[in-house]
This record gives structure tokens, sequence and C-alpha cells, in this order.
């Protein structure tokens, strides 16, 4: 694994909507098969953001949160990374928006990161990676997606899995600090099994991308909206994921907890029980908040605050829209985990 | 075969039972969560990673069980 020494996560908070949706009332299907897919996902409810809401702004309510809670000076902060696939705008890089937002140095090198259910894992990697040569103290990551937008309300696949949720994490540079261990992946022939198809530069927006299409599922959705094939995800996570979180297991048997992206709990259970961990290591978020993507591993942390025992060497893994995978393990006793709190616009 | 229909029928909830030369797509109750269901039973007892593009021309019970044995 790859070793990254005296960096320490100082703290995290999250943030969600406001608004619960509760997918026992999701209009348009029936009352039998709601209930069969809530016990297959585990997702009693989710938070939806309200229009004009991004995950931007969800990120920067958990930034300011976390900056006032660490009491930090700002230029102490070199570096911020946004790491999403729902940015604000094409270009600029949102990451730039949100150091003018938070009052961030002009001298804050800033940049957007593209991943979804790794990107947790592999902004932890980078932003370690980066304090590793620089002169400043701290490092800003926020991660967060606002997926629901992009769901088609008559697509069984998505629409009840999704949430929207945004985080922030402070990296500091602490001679104390332990080790921070990572292990990363990409296989990238599995990448039309997890997409919006239309909307960049691939297939541009035209009349076609919007229209509704039944999929031989029954699902129906545009060109322009999240496509899942949830038969070849679990595919990857229980060949490729589970292969890679053995390895990572077996190199770390003293964990203390597992903090695996929130995908859904059918899957994340088939993996749990293989992969032999005790349903009291295992924490999850699902039933409240949904697969919040990008920000689910930081959810779960906020939303579960093991105590500080559990806390001594936790594996987080993300994986999925790419393929992309990552595993970090990390001493997490010393980080201050926020409450998740709502966004008040 | 005989425990192959067995876990079948148990993981589809299906009282009746299931016969080898069922058309399982045809089932009333298929949907994706079924595929999912029994995606998972074959991983899980067989140990058999099954990709959509073969999955997908796979009809009968008995054609998916010759599938695993083919790939065991």
């Amino acid at each position: 694994m790859i070793e990254i020494k005296k960096i320490r996560i100082a703290g995290i908070s999250c943030c969600v909507p406001q608004e619960i949706a509760y997918n026992k009332d999701t209009a348009g299907y029936e009352q039998e098969r709601i209930e069969k897919i809530i016990a297959a996902t585990g997702v009693g409810q989710k938070r939806i953001a309200p229009p004009g809401c991004c995950a931007s702004d969800l990120c920067l309510a958990a930034a300011v949160d976390l900056l006032e809670k660490s009491g930090i000076e700002k230029e102490d902060v070199g570096a911020l990374v946004f790491v999403s696939q729902t940015p604000d705008y094409r270009l600029p890089a949102t990451a730039c928006i949100l150091q003018d937002k938070l009052g961030l140095a002009v001298g804050t090198i800033a940049f957007d990161v593209n991943l979804g259910c790794s990107g947790y894992v592999y902004g932890l990697y980078l932003l370690a990676s980066m304090l590793k040569c620089s002169p400043k103290k701290y490092a800003l990551l926020l991660v967060g997606d606002t997926s629901t937008a992009y769901c088609s309300d008559k697509d069984a696949s998505t629409i009840f899995l999704f949430g929207d949720a945004g985080s922030a994490t402070l990296l500091e540079a602490d001679d104390s600090a332990g080790v921070m261990q990572f292990s990363l992946g990409t296989d990238g022939s599995g990448y039309a099994n997890l997409i919006i198809p239309a909307g960049a530069s691939r297939q541009a927006c035209d009349d076609n991308t919007k229209k509704m299409v039944k999929d031989d599922a029954g699902n129906v959705r545009s060109a322009e909206q999240l496509y899942m094939d949830g038969m070849e995800i679990f595919n990857f996570a229980t060949s490729t994921v589970m292969s890679h979180v053995a390895e990572v297991m077996a190199a770390h048997p003293d964990y203390t907890s597992v903090v695996f992206h929130q995908a859904n709990r059918f899957m994340l259970e088939f993996m749990r029980k293989s992969l032999k961990v005790d349903k009291a290591k295992f924490l999850y978020s699902l039933a409240e908040y949904g697969n919040t993507s990008s920000a689910s591993i930081p959810m779960t942390l906020c939303h579960c605050q093991p105590d500080a025992k559990d806390l001594a060497k936790v594996i987080l893994t993300g994986f999925g829209v790419g393929y992309s995978w990552g595993t970090a393990v990390v001493d997490l006793t010393d980080t201050k985990l926020g409450d998740v709190v709502d966004w008040i616009g | 075969m005989e425990q192959f229909i067995a876990l079948f029928a148990e993981a589809l909830e299906r009282e009746s039972g299931v016969s080898p030369e069922d058309k399982f797509r045809e089932y009333e109750d298929w949907d994706s969560l079924a595929v999912l269901s029994i995606i998972a039973l074959i991983k899980q007892n067989y140990d058999i990673t099954i990709p959509r593009r073969d999955f997908d021309k796979l009809q009968t019970i008995e054609e998916l069980y010759n599938y695993i044995v083919a790939h065991a």
C-alpha cells in the first residue's frame, strides 16, 4: 500500500438539504414494489436539494462549519480540492468559486476532481500527498454530489437510491501523526455501466437526448439522466472490489471499523458477509440518507459518530463509477467528527 | 441441478417451485431485484460472475445451470 506519514485528518463536517423525501411516498409505484425496493436497498429516506442548491453549496456550508470549529487561520490553508460529478458549471472549476466564497488566500491551490463513489478516498490521497510538499499546514477537501437532479422519477434503479449531501474534511500536516495508507485502482472498461451519457463533449444535449426512453427493465429515462446497470455494478463490487478489500484486510486484521461507500444494503451486506466483517464494525448511513455518492463515506462517519476506540484503525473504501475504487486505512482517533447539519439556503 | 433449482426457487420466494425448462424472464415478478438475487445466489454458491452480455442470452433455468457448470 502507499504510505503517507505525518498527515492527519483533523476534522470532518457534513451538510444535507433540509427536505426529506420518504421512499414510501414515491409516486407512480405500487406500494408492494416500493416495500421490496426499500428492503433491498436499505434506503428509507434521503435528502433532496431544492432547485438552485448545488453540491458546492452543501460543501460550502460544511466547510464554514468545519473552519469555525477548528479555529484555524484561513491563510494556513494551502489547497482546496472539490471532488464531485455535479459541479456548478462546465467551466470554471467549482473549487475556484469555493476559494473565493470561503475567503481563502488568493495563493490557494484550488481545482476540481471528477470522481464519484471512490472520490473521497482519492481526495484524501491527493491532498495528503500535496501537503507533504507544501509549506502550508492545512488542506481542505470538499466532496459532495447532488445526484438526485439527474435521476428519472420513472427509473426505479436510481430514484429510490440516491440522496444529496456535501462534506468538508480538513487535513493537517502534523509531525506526531501516524501513517495513512492507500490502495487505489481503475478499470475504465466498465465506464458505460454507470453514466450520464449526454451533456458533455462526447454527446451534446439536443432534442434526442431529452427524449424519455423505456429500457428492457421498464425503466424510463433520457440520455441526460443517470443510468446504472445494477447487475454489472454488483459483479464489479463482488469481484474486483471484494478482492481488493480482502487484500487490505489481510494486511490489517486489527482494523476497528469499516466504512464502505453506501451503495445499497443488498450489495453491502453481501460484501460484508463474504469478507466476514463483524456487523458491529460495519457502518451505515443508507437508511437515513441513501446513497450520497462521493459524500457517503464522510456522511457515514459523521452520522454514526463512532466511539474513539473504534476509530483507531478505520478502513474507508469507495468504489463505483469509472470503474474506480480506493481504500484508505486511517487513524481517526483525534479527528473531530461534526454532526450532519441541515442546509439553510 | 436439483440443488440449483431449490436455491433459485428460494431466492425468488416461489413457493410453487421452479422447473428447469421455465423461462425465468417470463415470471410475473421477474424484475431487476430478482436479477440481483439470482446473480448473488450464483456468486455465493458457485463463485461465478456472469457478465450481462452472457446473462441476457440465457432464457431457461436449465441454460443458466449449464452456464454455471461450464464456467465452474
